[in-house]
């Protein structure tokens, strides 16, 4: 069986050209505004220098670009001057991907993403457009690969679809408490530096002469309204992002689809699973939901929290128990038994927090003392970020011993509560710290080391009862 | 091997020699900043005599407390290594317990650098799926029978799963 090369389908130039334009957008605006004092002819013909040199490079990438499925392996060439050719054999493809636009999806189009562990950027194939049916047929030569390799192994559990959909409440709840709209603000915040950098003084008093007969009452209302337009915005996308997120557990993987407008579907063996968190931040835990997500191993180079893949953005935290019991049956949360904080814990986090916050303060107070309203405010804010995650740290430490195989470990940061649920044989090493003035007390930390994307983990309970941490190490030695 | 273990005598010396060296990079950044006082203007050496002052203040606290801490540090450290785990202890008064099962060690290294080579010594790294704990320097034959045995173990442990 073999099948010879295939070119994308035609869409995908159109995939390309979009993704051209998007990361050429900005410097061409820069360079516009730069050309703004020269005449409108150059103007134009830039323009069309550029696009024609855009949509050029877009037509060749498509038609340099070709795959072909063989027996073992998958092969893509690509490349304008560089010729590369890409063998990606089936058995070790971790994971493939399907991003389907809703323009696409009457045409049967989607992308596909394949993945591997090599240590590449991103995906390790890329493919813009091609037909639904392809998926499907990668998949029965990954099988058919997989079972020639395994059928000598003991036959393998199998789990008839375990399904999970979040529901639009859950899904708004979430939308309208997530903090994205303040990432958005800081990026048009850097975007709004460099623009500065770019205008012409002209135009930069034009509009400073413009802000002079607005009030500051108006100017506050502007950026009040601005912060509202962003909040609206993020939570438009965050809805369309996650709508319809759906979770279906299937022979040993993890199958998630999801979004609106370009639906997502990806897949993850169950094997690549170091650990289950579960995420809370304060104001969503009042409203008692919950994230769920994994740590796992990938070839993900991205700072460790966003490594972690969500598997269900949102779930009610009544519904958590039931959840982990359907997808990961293996941890019993049942005999789960929370053990309370003791009052130490308190007492040594917040007199941490106490000295670092009034040292804080002290170097402020030494270089702004002219100043008394902004060394209150300082004081006060310092007291805020400071006291509160020490109080929210010394009452969300905890750990618990679940069964033989899992680990039970909650900490806090700032204000978000983490809850990792860790199997014995994903943890690589334990630390456990003690001081001799802890000592006398009985108390002691523990640092946990797990695998996560290409890197390594630490996830560490401070000042915690020495016998529950001696417990631990006990469980871990045995 | 089943028996808490110090570090040998030797290491101290690696020590002391690594200390000095760090004293002799602090000396190169003092006579870097005497060089370049000679070619900057009044108001300009002025600063650069603080910068002096607390560079030579710093060498001198780093030399004397870590050759100070060397003992204790050397008193403090200890391995242990059975057929189910590596055990690092370091430190008297900020202890640390490390454990590596047997059955997590991907790998193990030796290193010897010229400085532990003079004092016949190895570097062992035990090399996990995620980081790595060094045992900063035993006696070359001791290194090579303990990768033998970890790695032995390693194998077997792996075996059993």
């Amino acid at each position: 069986m073999m099948s010879k090369a295939h070119r994308l389908h035609p869409a995908a130039i159109m995939f390309y050209l979009y993704k051209e334009l998007r990361s050429i957008i900005l410097p061409a605006f820069f360079m516009l505004i730069a050309l703004l004092n020269s005449s409108v002819m150059i103007m134009i013909l830039v323009i069309t220098l550029l696009i024609l040199v855009v949509i050029t490079k877009c037509l060749l990438r498509y038609f340099t670009f070709s795959y072909q499925l063989l027996d073992h392996e998958i092969l893509v060439k690509s490349g304008i001057f560089v010729k590369k050719v890409n063998h990606v054999p089936y058995d070790r493809i971790q994971n493939i991907t399907s991003n389907q636009w809703f323009f696409l999806k009457p045409f049967g189009l989607e992308e596909l993403e394949i993945e591997t562990a090599g240590h590449s950027e991103g995906p390790e194939v890329s493919l813009a457009a091609v037909s639904v049916k392809l998926k499907d047929e990668l998949n029965k030569y990954r099988s058919e690969v997989d079972t020639a390799d395994k059928s000598k192994n003991v036959s393998r559990e199998t789990f008839s679809g375990e399904s999970y959909s979040i529901t639009w409440r859950e899904l708004l709840k979430f939308s309208l408490t997530s903090p994205a709209f303040l990432s958005g603000l800081l990026a048009i915040l850097a975007i709004y530096g460099k623009v500065q950098n770019g205008i012409s003084k002209k135009f930069y008093a034009l509009a400073a002469n413009e802000m002079q007969h607005l009030g500051v009452i108006l100017i506050v209302v502007g950026l009040f309204l601005v912060m509202l337009i962003f909040y609206i915005v993020s939570v438009l996308i965050l809805i369309a992002k996650y709508y319809h997120f759906n979770l279906v557990k299937v022979n040993n993987k993890l199958q998630m689809q999801y979004g609106l407008f370009k639906t997502k579907k990806t897949s993850i063996a169950t094997s690549r699973v170091q650990a289950v968190v579960v995420k809370q931040a304060l104001l969503r835990r009042f409203l008692k939901i919950a994230t769920v997500k994994l740590v796992i191993i990938s070839n993900s180079k991205k700072e460790d929290t966003e490594k972690d893949i969500i598997i269900m953005p949102v779930i009610e935290t009544a519904q958590l128990e039931e959840f982990l019991n359907r997808f990961f049956p293996d941890i019993a949360v049942d005999k789960l038994k929370i053990k309370d904080p003791l009052p130490k814990t308190y007492y040594y986090d917040l007199r941490n927090a106490l000295i670092f916050a009034v040292i804080g303060d002290v170097i402020f107070g030494i270089l702004f003392y002219a100043i008394v309203w902004l060394v209150l405010s300082f004081v006060l804010l310092s007291l805020i970020f400071c006291m509160v995650p020490a109080y929210l740290r010394a009452r969300r430490s905890n750990l618990s011993i679940i069964d033989k195989n899992y680990l039970y470990l909650t900490n806090n940061h700032l204000f978000t509560k983490n809850s990792y649920f860790i199997p014995k044989s994903s943890i690589q090493l334990v630390e456990r710290r003690q001081s001799i003035w802890l000592e006398k007390n009985l108390f002691a930390h523990l640092r946990i080391n797990c695998r996560s994307g290409v890197g390594e983990r630490v996830i560490m309970v401070k000042y915690l009862s020495a016998d529950w941490v001696d417990e631990v190490v006990r469980w871990y030695k045995s | 091997m089943d028996k808490i273990e110090k570090l040998p005598k030797d290491i101290k010396t690696i020590w002391r020699i690594n200390v000095f060296i760090d004293f002799l990079l602090f000396l190169i950044v003092l006579s870097a900043l005497v060089i370049i006082a000679v070619f900057l203007p009044e108001e300009g050496q002025h600063l650069v005599e603080i910068g002096q002052m607390i560079v030579g203040i710093v060498a001198i606290v780093v030399l004397a407390g870590e050759l100070i801490l060397i003992p204790y540090r050397w008193n403090f450290w200890t391995y242990y290594i059975d057929e189910r785990q590596v055990e690092l202890h370091k430190g008297f008064f900020f202890r640390k317990q490390i454990i590596i099962p047997i059955a997590r060690v991907q790998n193990v290294t030796l290193k010897q650098g010229p400085i532990l080579r003079i004092k016949d010594l190895q570097k062992v790294i035990v090399v996990t799926a995620a980081g790595k704990s060094e045992i900063e320097g035993i006696k070359a034959s001791q290194a090579e029978t303990l990768k033998e045995l970890l790695m032995k173990l390693a194998q077997e442990a792996k075996n059993d799963v």
